[in-house]
């Protein structure tokens, strides 16, 4: 049962935690917090996790765990300078929509932070689901699993939730047929009762059937139920099929080195991953299956999962139909995931050199280098390949640093400083025999293992904060920086965009000083290529507004009239 | 009792990580045979009870997750079921009804169902089960200040005879929890005397130390002491609510902290996982999270109540080092300076062959089966926490080469585990510079080379029944019967094959080679009384046959003792 969870989980820490032999810099880095709910009120015992990597490939994480106090404060000390994720759990509560930080629910991005800060971390009731699970002579069905999965977030917007946390969203109903699950993000819920139990030690009968939606359907026919923070959604009763389902099994291959193998099911129509299954390949080991599957259009992926920060394995889908029959030989090949490498380098002190007067050291390791992939939102992979999430970078302590798990595909590089002082003066490729401007973004294929990224950081950036106001476009609004220079016009280092909250507040950290025409725009897709910077650009020299902001300067109450 | 449990949990641990379990290799025969009985609750033929079938094998606990699902069934309006159109060989029957109490199945164990060894044919009647409505106890957990205690381990231990509680309850921990209200619903219980219990006690195995820190094992309505716990009557089928509990708080959890160091050179190891226990139930708990050492090789493990604790690097798997282990008490005051060593252990390699085969075919597959080293003077739980302290773990090269790593120093034995898909395999002997040995002595780091493991490779099958004279056998009585060569020990089991007698009082062991055997017959009851005499009888194996024997239990003997 939960032992066996446990157990996985123990796994896996033992995977990443293996054996560090090197000694890092010195652990004296304390980050200080408060939990508290969306009304302020403190959450008292929330268990805070602070999770940190140390650069380069195949280092080992750092994993924190604390209970914070009565009021929900919480101190963790003896933690060296690199970027770390602190997120929260109470029974109970849900992460805020706003936290921002790592939870289940959003896998997209992960927001990191450095010792030193003081990290809030909002926590929300979370919702509740319950209902009754009978069969067709309105007898409870007893001992089977009902999982509610999220599909949309409290806007709107599609969601999808991390498969491996799947099993706080899954209950198994009593003896009156009764189940009841909490702790749901606000939104927008399906709900099926059936397959295969994962808690289960002993074999089940639903294992090998499809599942029932609510109220009594296949997925296409499900009705969604709609989840509020701290309110119960009652009567999702289901009346449960046992429909028979079929099978997909085939084979994984290619595995180099020893490790879990996960393989993931998912609904082409739907775009939900529906199953997972783990196994060792080596050798003759590799036949994976689902099964209890219901006619419909599939894709199967095998990912070999590695350490976190280290490269992992990924499979190409496999798409398929099961219309009446098993499928079987679906066999999957991993091959190795591209990787990005570089170094994060400091500008040498010239004459030019200017120091902030909040100057901190620059430590490599702090920073986060992040390739971002250029594809439609809508076939956004919504399954990090680690906790870290997708397309992460974290140098050591030489500014030598590799992304690891990228997908091919056209990726923009970030780089994100620890401290506001300093900027990203340069992008350049060291050892690349074509003219490729990486500020334009790299294209990697599968496999491939580009090097020679140099991002050169120099001192002295400055910071505009600002507002705009009389807006008549709806917000949230794009805010571009575009540089003056006619010479820089395409330097997309400087070529930079944030979009504003709610109140029409907008940053921009980490600037180059320099000249700059402001911009503020509906949401737009961005400046990604030549193409779209000129087109901006030419607006830009047209509305004439432009900032001229000096080394290490700090505008804080800029405000922008848009018309 | 206990201590059985707590290692088949180790044991399960350790087939998640080191085996890799197949499924069930489909031999093709005539689907023809049949299994059918009657499920009766409170003797009454019952309706509409699922009845499952699955394929079974000595490991396959270890690999629900990769089995087929179980063929299931429903009774007819008299109660029966059947399953028709099945191919010979290894069932487990059993029925689906949590919310019952199956009679001779405890609930709580991870044994259920009866196993069938089916024939060719075989047309298999009266396979029946009895059911009983299970109780139920509901109730509410609260804290000291009336706030519903959410996702609480909630125990109900039932008492025995003498008004003790079994412990073996303890293991519903696991699955009974409060939900967002406080609220908890045990059900499918044993009609009895129970007490009902929630938070930590060292008593318990499967506690984890300090993971939500602050409330000791407070019993219905809100006693600290067992003894002024409200004693709950369960009847069968009958719902007690309002069994409520208030918790109390911990006066006070302290804090032990150390480091880990490598013992050759003395540097700190970051980055590695402490395992920490309760001393005298070993292999029972595990910390995470807070528990990785540092970069300075520092760890600390917080929320600990008073009890004697013991601690480790867990780091188990294929491994060059191990750790040691370091017990600390908790008394009334914060523990430091513990240091915990690693060592890098002693290697023994060397060859492994299969006798009179060189199909490479099979010398292939032998890659796949895992070696161990171990001492030889330890009991089992001992040794399964020493896995989880590294090493000792080894494999066999595709091109017939073995090394083992991080292997203790002391007298050592190797063991193999084939997985049940290689059940052909069997480790006849291990030699040492030609000379075999049972075991041999291993020095600290010392590496030891020409090694070899002969191996046999045999495909035929003894088969048999096991017929009980003069007697009958409680119900909870497992009877097993390993197979072992002439000439060698019946308790050198990595030596032997083995396969449990099923219901009907029939047994197969699968994969074995030609020779001289002795089958013994050994029996093992739930209250662990080991008191019935041990039967063997001569068996001679031919190539490629299936052999068929009958052991005779003459329970009349057993009053003259």
């Amino acid at each position: 049962m939960k032992f066996r969870r446990v157990m996985n989980a123990a796994f896996l820490v033992f995977v990443f935690a293996f054996l560090d032999l090197t000694v890092a810099q010195q652990a004296g880095g304390v980050i200080t917090g408060r939990v508290i709910t969306d009304e302020g009120l403190p959450v008292s015992h929330a268990r805070v996790s602070v999770f940190g990597v140390r650069g380069g490939m195949g280092q080992a994480s750092v994993s924190r765990e604390i209970v914070a106090d009565d009021d929900g404060n919480f101190v963790v000390d003896g933690l060296e300078a690199i970027p770390y994720l602190v997120s929260a759990w109470a029974p109970g509560y849900v992460p805020a929509s706003d936290g921002g930080l790592l939870t289940p629910f959003e896998t997209s991005e992960a927001r990191f932070v450095r010792v030193g800060a003081s990290v809030t971390v909002k926590l929300i009731r979370g919702g509740v689901i319950t209902g009754r699970v009978t069969t067709d002579a309105g007898e409870p069905v007893v001992g089977a699993p009902v999982k509610a999965t999220r599909i949309k977030d409290e806007t709107g917007n599609s969601s999808s939730v991390n498969i491996d946390y799947e099993h706080l969203w899954t209950r198994t109903t009593d003896d009156r047929g009764v189940y009841r699950i909490y702790g749901l993000a606000p939104g927008s819920y399906i709900v099926a009762a059936g397959g295969r139990d994962a808690s289960s030690s002993r074999p089940t009968p639903f294992a090998g059937r499809t599942k029932t939606h609510y109220p009594s359907s296949t997925r296409d026919a499900a009705t969604p139920v709609a989840v509020r923070s701290g309110l119960e959604a009652r009567d999702i009763d289901i009346r449960y099929r046992g429909d028979s389902g079929f099978a997909i099994s085939g084979k994984v291959r290619g595995a180099t080195t020893p490790g879990m193998t996960k393989v993931l099911l998912r609904n082409v129509t739907f775009r939900e991953t529906i199953d997972t299954t783990s196994l060792q390949v080596s050798n003759d080991q590799n036949t994976y299956a689902f099964y209890g599957v219901p006619n419909g259009e599939y894709e199967v992926i095998a990912r070999n999962d590695s350490a976190v920060g280290e490269n992992g394995l990924d499979s190409t889908p496999r798409r398929l139909i099961v219309n009446g029959a098993d499928a079987t030989g679906i066999d999957l090949v991993l091959v190795p995931n591209a990787t990005l490498s570089g170094t994060v380098a400091v500008e040498k002190p010239g004459s030019e050199t200017i120091e902030c007067k909040s100057h901190r050291k620059l430590y490599p390791e702090e920073s986060v280098v992040r390739a971002r992939r250029h594809e439609p939102a809508k076939n956004r992979e919504r399954l990090p390949p680690s906790p870290l999430g997708y397309g992460v970078g974290i140098p050591d302590s030489k500014g030598a640093f590799t992304i690891p798990n990228l997908k091919p595909g056209r990726h923009h590089i970030e780089l994100e400083l620890p401290d506001d002082t300093w900027y990203l003066k340069a992008m350049t490729m060291t050892n690349s025999k074509s003219a490729v401007d990486p500020r334009d973004g790299l294209t990697l294929r599968s496999g491939d293992q580009l090097t020679g990224l140099r991002l050169t950081v120099a001192s002295g950036a400055a910071m505009l904060k600002g507002q705009i106001t009389e807006a008549e476009l709806p917000t949230p609004l794009r805010v571009y920086l575009i540089p003056f220079e006619a010479k820089a016009k395409d330097n997309l280092v400087r070529f930079v965009e944030t979009t504003t909250q709610a109140d029409g507040v907008f940053t921009f950290k980490n600037l180059a000083p320099g000249k700059y025409f402001v911009l503020a725009r509906a949401m737009h897709p961005g400046a990604r290529d030549s193409a779209e910077r000129q087109k901006l650009r030419k607006i830009a020299e047209t509305t004439n507004l432009t900032i001229e902001l000096k080394p290490c300067q700090q505008i804080t109450e800029y405000s922008v009239r848009m018309k | 009792m206990k201590m059985k449990r707590i290692k088949f949990y180790l044991s399960s641990l350790l087939l998640l990580l080191v085996l890799e379990v197949a499924p069930f290799a489909q031999v093709p025969n005539d689907a023809s045979a049949k299994v059918a009985g009657r499920i009766n609750i409170k003797g009454q033929p019952a309706q509409g009870v699922q009845v499952l079938l699955s394929k079974t094998d000595s490991l396959d606990r270890a690999s629900v997750s990769l089995q087929s699902p179980a063929f299931s069934t429903t009774t007819n309006t008299e109660g029966r079921y059947q399953i028709a159109n099945l191919t010979a060989g290894a069932y487990r029957v059993s029925v689906y009804a949590p919310a019952h109490v199956i009679d001779g199945e405890n609930p709580l164990s991870y044994e259920y169902g009866k196993t069938v060894n089916i024939a060719e044919g075989d047309q298999i009647e009266n396979l029946d089960f009895s059911l009983v409505p299970g109780g139920v106890i509901t109730g509410k957990v609260t804290d000291e200040y009336n706030k519903p205690v959410i996702a609480e381990g909630v125990q109900a231990f039932r008492l025995d005879q003498h008004g003790k509680r079994d412990n073996a309850a303890a293991v519903q921990m696991l699955r009974w929890q409060t939900d967002d209200r406080g609220v908890y619903r045990i059900f499918g219980l044993e009609p009895g005397r129970y007490v009902v219990g929630v938070g930590a006690s060292s008593e318990d195995p499967l506690q984890p130390i300090g993971s939500r820190g602050a409330y000791k094992r407070t019993y219905h309505p809100g006693a600290v002491d067992e003894a002024d716990a409200k004693i709950v009557e369960v009847q069968a089928g009958a719902e007690v609510e309002n069994v409520d509990i208030k918790l109390i708080r911990s006066a006070k959890t302290y804090t032990a902290s150390g480091r880990v160091i490598d013992s050759d050179t003395g540097k700190p190891l970051p980055g590695v996982t402490i395992g920490c226990e309760f001393a005298l139930t070993a292999g029972s708990t595990f910390r995470m999270g807070d528990t990785i050492t540092n970069s300075n090789g520092e760890f600390r493990l917080k929320d600990l109540t008073p009890n004697t604790y013991t601690t480790y690097v867990f780091s188990p798997g294929e491994n060059e080092f191990y750790s040691d282990r370091v017990n600390f008490e908790i008394a009334n005051d914060d523990v430091a300076g513990l240091e915990i060593k690693m060592f890098r252990g002693a290697t023994i390699s060397g060859v492994a062959e299969v006798e009179g085969t060189r199909d490479s075919n099979i010398l292939a597959r032998l890659s796949r089966v895992p070696l161990r080293a171990e001492a030889t003077s330890q009991d089992t739980t001992m040794m399964m926490l020493q896995l989880m302290q590294g090493g000792g773990m080894g494999n066999i090269n595709p091109n017939g080469t073995l090394r083992i790593s991080g292997v203790r120093p002391g007298r050592t034995r190797i063991v193999v585990l084939p997985p049940p898909d290689l059940k052909g395999f069997t480790l006849a002997r291990v030699e040492r510079n030609g000379v075999e040995m049972r075991d041999f002595d291993v020095k600290r780091g010392e590496q030891i080379t020409g090694v070899r493991l002969v191996f046999t490779y045999g495909t035929s099958i003894l088969a048999g029944r096991v017929e009980v004279k003069g007697g009958t056998l409680p119900s909870n009585t497992q009877m097993t019967v390993r197979l072992v060569r002439e000439g060698v020990s019946a308790d050198d089991w990595w030596l032997a094959k083995q396969a449990n007698v099923d219901a009907r009082g029939q047994f197969a062991i699968e994969g074995v080679s030609q020779g001289n055997y002795i089958a013994y017959l050994m029996i093992f009851t739930n209250d662990g009384g080991a008191s019935l005499p041990r039967i063997e009888q001569s068996v001679s194996i031919p190539a490629n046959m299936r052999r068929e024997i009958t052991l005779v239990l003459d329970l009349t003997n057993k009053d003259d003792e």
